[in-house]
């Protein structure tokens, strides 16, 4: 581990601001990339079951 | 026996149950190497001796941008395959390929431009590197745009593939811009023909981080394809059969339990 505390993770000796703004950006993109489809999934197979019960 | 394989893999119904399943099985790991790479490089990795800790945003830039070049190919193959055979699955493969490629694309470009701010001073420069890259993300772009212009599938898929095909000349130029042209963009580090201009300390979670985002891009594209052939075949027999069968695992209803012990 390179930091003594949370503090100083998050400070990253000044560069903090950036670098945690790029990790927030690839976590949001990926959860993006993978719930997207699933959910898109999940709502036509609930709507297809649906019309098909009609 | 891989032809077979292969064959198969274009029935519809077959693809739409392997990428289920294999999915599946992905999206623990990819989920697992993300959260490894990510605390190994943001935290566990050594600091740069001349950028301090804002190098750690090599890790999220460089699998991003490397995995949206390599997702390209496998774009622009799917094209070449369904321009030639005709085959609807890897005109879906197209289709799904893009939004993913766009998104990567994105997030190279943004971490590029934070990265530059604390190295470059610049948030943006029209740099060899970062033009191409940009190029990049509007032929991902254009593919996405010519699928919701034209209300033939068929004639979107050829529009796509042509586009995606020519678009694969951008691809050499990303990877040789920064030999090519004077550029502020540092060279690549990761070198197969040589020793790799970081220390294996750093290289080790970068390269984690790499096979990372090319098992998110495979999970993503599964994912897609599968919720693309539900939306394409939704009056298919196959597709009603599938959705009017009774889960095989379906739990016993509660007051049937009762009523046998009763």
């Amino acid at each position: 581990m390179q930091f003594d505390s949370i503090a100083a993770a998050l400070a990253m000796s000044g560069h903090g601001a950036y670098v945690w703004t790029v990790a927030l950006v690839a976590v949001l993109t990926i959860a993006a990339l993978l719930l997207a489809p699933i959910i898109a999934h999940r709502r036509l197979r609930a709507a297809l079951r649906r019309t098909l019960e009609e | 026996m891989r032809r077979g394989f292969l064959h198969r893999l274009g029935s519809l119904p077959v693809l739409y149950r392997f990428s289920g399943r294999v999915a599946g099985g992905l999206l623990p790991v990819t989920l697992a190497l993300l959260g490894a790479g990510m605390v190994w490089g943001l935290l566990v990795a050594p600091p740069d001796y001349r950028q301090g800790d804002a190098f750690r945003i090599v890790y999220f830039h460089v699998p991003a941008s490397v995995t949206a070049m390599g997702g390209y190919y496998v774009m622009a193959a799917a094209g070449a395959v369904s321009l030639i055979w005709r085959m609807k699955a890897a005109a879906m493969t197209l289709r799904c390929c893009a939004p993913i490629g766009a998104a990567l694309t994105f997030l190279g470009l943004v971490s590029g431009a934070i990265w530059g701010k604390p190295t470059w001073g610049a948030w943006w420069v029209w740099d060899a590197r970062v033009t191409s890259m940009l190029f990049l993300l509007f032929l991902y772009l254009g593919v996405v745009a010519l699928h919701q212009a034209y209300a033939d599938k068929a004639a979107a898929a050829k529009a796509g593939a042509v586009l995606s095909l020519v678009g694969t000349v951008n691809i050499p130029i990303i990877y040789k811009s920064v030999d090519w042209w004077h550029s502020l963009h540092q060279p690549s580090t990761i070198r197969f023909t040589e020793a790799s201009a970081m220390h294996e300390d750093m290289l080790r979670p970068l390269l984690l981080m790499i096979v990372a985002f090319y098992c998110l891009f495979a999970c993503s594209l599964l994912l897609s394809l599968r919720a693309e052939i539900l939306r394409r075949e939704a009056g298919a027999g196959w597709v009603r059969e599938m959705l009017s069968a009774k889960p095989r695992c379906a739990k016993e209803p509660r007051h049937a339990k009762g009523q046998r012990h009763a």
